[in-house]
């Protein structure tokens, strides 16, 4: 460990001393105080807000995951090419303790200018947002629903499988069904039909949701209830209805409201009443009579519980730290293409690894394709559609685990960025893909042959 | 000495090319002029950056706005609006002289986004956000795009000034409220305003006004301009120097000329000749901008797009002809109300239209429609003799059974139509005609034809509201109570009406229906002082 902490404590002098931790230092300030006076948000507070929180610490991400590629690939491959690294491999040191000395001192490195950058857009968004600047409003809504950590909590789900199998099965002995049609899709089909049905409201018709409110409730902050809806009317319009929030045995509180359809929308409910199970109803009552129309609720996100679960000091190191997770797989990519290429050679290979995680989503999509260019009028593309199959499913196994939401995402809006998603970025940026690119470049760096002549 | 004339060499050719792109830049741009519709010459006061990454970025731009885009539809999906004024701007940037690129996305702001807000408020500040996107940005990196004319106008003609956005009412009130900063009554008086210098150098150049500046700043104001000195913060001193100071007028209309060219982008010349050509317009409505843009697009404009510019000044002038009048009631709420003396104007613009697509249907359909509606409404305000032109205009025209009965019988018949086929503002607006028709009798002596014009005015806004049994419709149409129309009849009678007698028996008639006094605030703001 000693040795590993003595490469990474030389790793970051040489560093310091280049300067370039000072530039990223100047750099990062620069954008964090120069990028909120060139953003336009929608002239809200709570947008301004929101905006410097996801484009501030946004662009300091993309410069430092930059900077760390770079670093990576340079901190073993331009030791090669000058030969500094002769010197240190006669030390009584692993290569493998090499890499990882490097890769602790980028770590460390990284560490320290998130750090930098954290407290800044922390003391930047404070000032901005200080108690004389704003209006009481402003103020409860920025302390209730941005700068805090909620949690989304969507309604219980009618189970619907069977009632969905028994729909497809019918489907399926009639004698208009598709012949090319899987039962599995008719199952799908059945299910989204049958939800479908059970987040609409007729005009006159309640519809009621049940949430699992989590077991420790802070009952000084209200909820917020987010829902928006569909109408049957082709044009956007404000349709009335009536919320109730809590079960007819327990206090309800009764919101009458007029919303647009298709926008979405928020309800402060102050001390709702959560049934003994820990649930808490919430109903919607369409009160369209004088002009009928239907409402539909889609059941992925037509209606939320934000729920309070802390303040917003510690979701931001939270989402700090899966950033930070997210660099130290940077830098295990670029400290491993950079022992085994010359540094062009790395980084453009480094480069094109993170490209490639941009691409997941279409990975994703070309991996769910069953055909690519066989059909009529191609026989011989049976052949290549096995190839691609192959290749994009390959692919898909291979990249789609380091999928995952950007947690400034999160963070922007008040949502909670719990710490199982910082345990499973560790999990799966560090221990398992760090891991596997570590053991990989121990494998390859120990057969590079380092002496050759240039 | 080989590597020194190689150099050399290299530098020479450089020098010849660079030369060579520069002649040939020349006749691309003279050839994009002549091939692109309205376009212009390059812009040359572009922010550095935009400039730079529109040449450093070259076709890569394509790529950046199609991220955007992406991340922008998935934003707005989400509910997320907060970025997409940001994102929006952006993708213009990278592509500031791709004028479809500002179109959309100005109408999605204004138009798509703002409607899924409840509270008219928010509602306005996206409406706003599309069109400062169009007139503070668009137009500046396209002055040569009809198409971004025809956009802005779009936003005035039918977000503002139609009915079709439950919020209309919010946008037209905001908006007056907004250009009442800038001048008095329904229009600037023109040669004050062209008089006055346009920028703060010129103001400057006055010997009166520079000592004027220097008495305001002595008295707390820091930075000149309209909000500084107009502000209720202001200090006595501030307030007593602009009653008092000679060169105070001067001042307070050139600092109101130079917000309206500066933030509305509004040029008073353009306007006064606007104006001279199809007004008198209230600048204070949506309308008079809708024809205000869509004019300077057709500057720049050919073939179809030169005719839907057309259209929209057309349409405008004819939307200004019915409802182009602000007046605000005591509660502080804007009632449009006719502008007759548009009527020329549009029947003008009716008939050139008609000389031009005679052949077609519609067109007499939207021409007998709108002389009947004309007719209406001048027989409700008491203008006979108009009204009578109109009426043989339409008997030579449109003949009918109705033209065939007589002016009296046309009369008569024309109302009972009218509930069915006006719309709830036109109603009003006829409603409101009969009310000062009454009132006008009243004046004059005429009790008799007073109550039976303020009968039949309560009889047709009682077959109005009966016909639409709706709240909804009400609101979002703007028909107000019965007895704020009332009030605006009264005040607005009373302020035209000179003769003592005629006064006083408007006075004790108001107060005998107790129709309440006059707000001064309300006052100033629909006279104009």
């Amino acid at each position: 460990m000693k040795k590993i902490l003595a490469i990474a404590s030389i790793s970051l002098r040489t560093t310091l001393r280049s300067k370039v931790v000072l530039s990223l230092v100047v750099i990062l300030l620069m954008v964090i105080i120069g990028l909120p006076l060139s953003i336009k948000s929608d002239a809200t507070i709570s947008g301004e807000v929101q905006i410097l929180v996801i484009y501030t610490l946004g662009i300091v991400i993309a410069i430092l995951s930059i900077a760390t590629l770079w670093a990576g690939c340079a901190a073993i491959s331009s030791e090669v090419a000058e030969r500094q690294i002769h010197l240190v491999v006669s030390k009584p040191v692993t290569r493998f303790q090499i890499l990882l000395g490097k890769w602790v001192g980028l770590v460390v490195l990284n560490a320290a200018l998130l750090c930098v950058s954290g407290v800044a857009v922390y003391g930047l968004l404070r000032w901005n947002t200080r108690a004389t600047q704003l209006t009481g409003d402003e103020l409860r809504q920025l302390n209730e629903e941005i700068l805090v950590a909620r949690t989304r909590i969507g309604p219980q789900i009618p189970d619907v499988d069977v009632e969905a199998r028994k729909m497809a099965d019918d489907w399926m002995k009639a004698p208009n069904f598709p012949p090319n049609a899987t039962r599995a899709e008719a199952i799908d089909e059945a299910r989204k039909m049958i939800l479908a049905k059970a987040f609409s409201v007729p005009p006159g018709a309640t519809i009621t949701w049940k949430f699992d409110l989590p077991t420790r409730l802070r009952e000084d902050h209200p909820l917020h209830i987010r829902y928006k809806f569909a109408s049957s009317r082709m044009e956007i319009t404000t349709i009335p209805g009536t919320w109730i929030v809590g079960g007819p045995e327990r206090r309800q509180t009764i919101i009458d409201r007029n919303d647009t359809s298709e926008g979405f929308h928020t309800i402060r409910v102050q001390d709702p009443v959560a049934s003994p199970d820990g649930s808490l109803e919430i109903s919607f009552r369409n009160t369209t009579e004088e002009r009928p129309v239907a409402i539909y609720f889609p059941p992925q996100d037509g209606i939320s519980l934000f729920v309070y679960t802390g303040g917003f000091e510690f979701n931001l190191l939270r989402t700090l730290l899966i950033l930070l997770l997210h660099l130290s797989f940077l830098s295990a990519v670029g400290v491993v293409a950079g022992s085994l290429f010359s540094l062009p050679t790395a980084a453009f290979t480094a480069l094109y690894l993170v490209v490639l995680l941009k691409f997941i989503p279409y990975i994703e999509s070309m991996a769910a394709r069953e055909s690519f260019m066989s059909g009529p009028g191609q026989p011989g593309g049976q052949i290549f559609d096995v190839f691609l199959i192959l290749f994009y499913r390959g692919m898909q196994l291979l990249v789609s685990p380091l999928k995952s939401p950007n947690p400034l995402d999160s963070l922007g809006i008040g949502e909670n960025v719990p710490w199982s998603w910082v345990g499973s970025v560790f999990a799966v940026k560090v221990l398992l893909y760090g891991g596997a690119i570590a053991l990989i470049g121990r494998l390859l760096f120990y057969r590079r042959e380092l002496g050759l002549p240039s | 000495m080989k590597s020194f004339f190689q150099n050399a060499l290299l530098v020479l050719l450089s020098v010849i090319f660079i030369a060579g792109s520069g002649q040939v830049q020349q006749g691309l741009l003279k050839q994009r002029a002549e091939l692109t519709q309205g376009n212009v010459a390059p812009v040359e006061n572009m922010p550095p950056w935009v400039a730079f990454v529109t040449v450093a970025l070259g076709g890569f731009r394509g790529l950046i706005v199609d991220a955007l885009w992406l991340r922008a539809t998935r934003m707005q999906e989400d509910g997320r609006y907060f970025e997409l004024v940001q994102l929006s701007d952006w993708m213009t940037k990278l592509e500031p002289r791709f004028p479809q690129i500002w179109e959309f996305h100005s109408w999605n702001l204004a138009w798509n986004v703002s409607v899924l807000f409840n509270d008219h408020e928010d509602r306005w500040r996206w409406v706003q956000h599309g069109m400062r996107m169009l007139r503070d940005e668009g137009l500046v990196y396209n002055p040569g795009s009809p198409e971004l004319y025809w956009a802005l106008g779009w936003i005035f003609q039918f977000k503002m000034g139609a009915s079709l956005d439950d919020a209309h009412r919010f946008y037209k009130t905001s908006w007056a409220g907004e250009m009442a900063e800038l001048f008095d009554g329904m229009a600037p008086d023109f040669d004050p305003y062209l008089a006055a210098p346009d920028t703060m150098e010129g103001l400057l150049e006055d010997s009166a006004t520079q000592s004027l500046v220097a008495s305001l700043t002595e008295a707390g104001i820091s930075t000149l301009n309209l909000e500084a000195v107009t502000s209720s913060n202001a200090t006595d001193r501030v307030r007593e120097l602009l009653e008092n100071d000679p060169a105070a007028p001067t001042l307070l209309v050139s600092l109101k000329r130079q917000k309206m060219k500066s933030v509305y982008k509004l040029d008073v010349e353009r306007m006064m000749h606007v104006d001279d050509e199809y007004g008198p317009l209230d600048w204070r409505l949506p309308d008079a901008h809708a024809i205000y843009w869509a004019e300077q697009g057709k500057e720049h404009a050919e073939g179809f797009t030169a005719l839907t510019l057309d259209r929209m000044t057309f349409q405008s002038l004819a939307s200004a002809f019915r409802l182009g009048l602000a007046f605000f009631d005591i509660d502080g709420l804007l009632i449009p109300s006719p502008n007759l003396a548009l009527y020329e104007h549009v029947r003008k613009a009716y008939l050139e239209a008609l000389e031009e697509h005679g052949d077609n249907e519609s067109m007499h359909t939207a021409f007998e429609n709108f002389l009947n509606l004309a007719f209406n409404y001048h027989v409700g305000f008491n203008r006979v003799d108009r009204a009578r032109e109109i009426f043989n205009e339409i008997k030579t025209r449109y003949p009918s059974a109705r033209t065939n009965g007589g002016y009296n019988h046309f009369v008569a018949t024309s109302f009972g139509e009218a509930t069915r086929e006006l719309n709830g503002q036109e109603v009003r607006a006829v409603a409101e005609g009969f009310i000062v028709q009454g009132l006008t009798w009243y004046a004059r002596g005429d009790d008799d034809r007073y109550f039976g014009a303020l009968m039949q005015a309560m009889a047709f806004y009682r077959d109005h509201r009966k016909e639409f049994n709706d709240e909804a419709h009400w609101k979002r149409v703007g028909l107000p109570e019965f007895n704020s129309l009332k009030y605006k009849a009264f005040h607005e009678l009373l302020e035209r009406v000179e003769h003592p007698v005629a006064r006083q028996r408007l006075e004790e008639l108001r107060i005998r229906e107790g129709v309440p006094d006059k707000d001064p605030d309300q006052a100033t703001r629909s006279t104009g002082m």
